[in-house]
């Protein structure tokens, strides 16, 4: 047998056993996006809300800046982090390097701007009567501003997904700011670049497995979303 | 006792002022139609009213408070608005109806029983699980004024209610305004003056974001013909739309128009005498007629309508102490004068 049919085999057996150290990876993965994505979310909707209703000198500028804010390279975001979380940067003394909230904090800056983005554009091109009918109901600003948000709410829930998928699916961040520990910060992605560079190929190519089928669930649950507005 | 009230407000777009009222002020239960053309501001105007457009200058008084526009919400909860083009949230017409009343703490029973009544009042009854969105315009128009008026706001602001509906549509809207509380206060724009006449205690005429002086009760549509020294402006219709009982009456004008074109002619009713006798004076326009009606404008003024020759209806404003001491009263014959400088052409 070649080479890439024992690695076959080897795959399809790993995956029959699905041993204990994925399922934590996965967990571990999981639990991370989702706290990235939720506190990117309770920043982007204010944020993008506000910016999709005003209208202001300069807001070209700031659709430019958050457009590139989109294409943010994750080793970059996980470089800058690191250094303001080493004893000598601004963080340092909160002792965050290696740890989950170092990897949360380093993915919220790369969710934020999806968000950001696809709600100021959302709200931008939503009916513009939604808000003055909401007020003139005796809705509070805020009441109107959640209901705006309740009449977009496939593609509200499309930013999200688009976050979250973003945020599964990166490396840069998780290995430079987590530093890969097992049980610990150890994430799908960090965990197919470390069993690569030992050699296990099989093992690797599972939780790449793994990955893609999270990643296309996520899809499906998109084109669902996006069928359903635009029909 | 004045329910709401305007001073030295503008509304600027872009440089160019599209709202310009010194003062304005509207009486606790009264209706109160705007009427204008298009683009005179009415709908800006209800906007600022209803608080959903901030003015970029002037005061507003809602009972005699200043409003404060940093904190709406309880200013909002006195007033419903009606938009020109409604919009309605997802869902049906009764989950938007009972979004109205979200504000209002009603027991579920209580809110119900309210929606009910106002879907009742408006004929849309079976509409109630539909979505709004699948409903004919007539139907929305009467969806979105019975979401609104289901709040039992004191003040009602409605733009241009009658547009886009049929007749048995507007002959309800009609009859449900006709029938609101005596202390309701009503405002709502139209184009139709026969219907701001017919339900409005108070009609306002906007041109070009201003009060126009110009009232709609002498606004007339006419044909000129040259004459020795000016114009005459010949009746071939009123402003009221009772165009086919016009007989032809013709009015003097300084000014020099086209010949054998048409214009809206209005004449301020302050302008317009009225005397038992025919009167020397220089006023050259003078008819005879009957005395139509009299309505109080207020304590001091009243309003009366003379029927000139032709069903050719004029009106005028006199003080009550003037009505009294010439012993003026509904069928006397009358007549009626005015200068000709008080004829205002719409070029």
């Amino acid at each position: 047998m070649d080479e890439l049919t024992v690695q076959s085999v080897e795959t399809v057996g790993y995956l029959s056993m699905f041993n204990g150290d994925i399922v934590a990876l996965i967990g571990t993965s999981f639990n991370l996006s989702l706290w990235s994505t939720s506190i990117a979310a309770l920043i982007g909707f204010p944020l993008g809300v506000l910016i999709g209703l005003s209208e202001f000198k300069g807001r070209r500028t700031v659709d430019i800046i958050l457009n590139t804010l989109l294409f943010l390279p994750t080793v970059v975001v996980g470089h800058l982090v690191y250094m303001a979380l080493t004893r000598e940067g601004f963080l340092g003394d909160f002792q965050l390097l290696f740890t989950r909230p170092a990897i949360i904090i380093g993915q919220v800056i790369l969710a934020t701007p999806i968000i950001l983005t696809m709600v100021s554009n959302t709200v931008r091109l939503a009916d513009r009567r939604i808000i003055p009918t909401a007020l003139s109901m005796g809705a509070s600003r805020i009441r109107a501003y959640l209901l705006l948000l309740g009449e977009v709410r496939a593609l509200v829930v499309l930013s999200l997904l688009a976050a979250f998928a973003r945020v599964i699916s990166e490396v840069g961040v998780s290995m430079m700011l987590g530093g890969n520990i097992f049980g610990k910060t150890r994430t799908i992605t960090t965990g197919i670049a470390l069993l690569t560079s030992q050699g296990e190929f099989s093992q690797a190519t599972v939780l790449g497995l793994v990955l893609l089928v999270i990643v296309f669930g996520i899809n499906i649950v998109v084109y669902q979303a996006t069928h359903r507005v635009s029909a | 006792m004045i329910v709401m009230e305007f001073k030295t407000l503008q509304q600027i777009y872009d440089d160019r002022v599209v709202l310009d009222i010194p003062s304005l002020s509207v009486e606790r239960g009264s209706k109160v139609a705007l009427v204008g053309s298009n683009g005179a501001g009415k709908t800006t105007l209800l906007e600022i009213a209803a608080l959903l457009k901030r003015p970029s200058s002037g005061e507003i008084f809602i009972n005699g408070k200043q409003v404060e526009w940093h904190s709406l919400d309880n200013y909002r909860s006195d007033i419903a608005f009606v938009a020109q083009d409604p919009y309605f949230f997802t869902g049906s017409l009764n989950k938007n109806m009972a979004f109205a009343l979200a504000d209002q703490n009603l027991s579920p029973d209580a809110r119900n029983a309210r929606i009910k009544k106002y879907l009742s009042l408006l004929g849309i009854e079976k509409f109630a699980h539909r979505s709004p969105r699948t409903f004919s315009a007539g139907e929305l128009k009467r969806a979105a004024i019975s979401r609104a008026f289901c709040r039992e706001t004191p003040i009602i602001l409605l733009d241009e209610p009658f547009t886009h509906i049929d007749i048995p549509s507007s002959t309800i809207l009609e009859e449900v305004i006709s029938n609101l509380p005596d202390d309701s206060t009503v405002i709502f724009s139209t184009h139709e003056l026969s219907r701001a006449n017919r339900l409005a205690d108070t009609v306002i005429t906007l041109e070009a974001g201003k009060l126009s002086p110009w009232t709609p009760e002498n606004l007339f549509r006419m044909t000129a013909y040259k004459v020795d020294d000016g114009m005459e402006l010949v009746s071939n219709g009123f402003g009221n739309g009772n165009s086919t009982q016009a007989e032809k009456i013709a009015i003097y004008y300084p000014g020099d128009l086209r010949e054998g074109s048409q214009f809206m002619v209005s004449l301020n009713p302050k302008e317009v005498l009225v005397s038992k006798e025919p009167v020397k004076s220089s006023a050259r326009n003078s008819y005879r007629g009957s005395v139509r009606q009299i309505k109080a404008v207020n304590p001091r003024s009243v309003h009366i309508t003379v029927e000139c020759p032709g069903n050719f209806p004029l009106s005028a404003i006199l003080t009550e102490r003037a009505m009294r001491e010439f012993g003026i009263s509904v069928g006397d014959e009358v007549w009626v004068h005015f200068k000709s400088s008080a004829v205002y052409v719409h070029e």
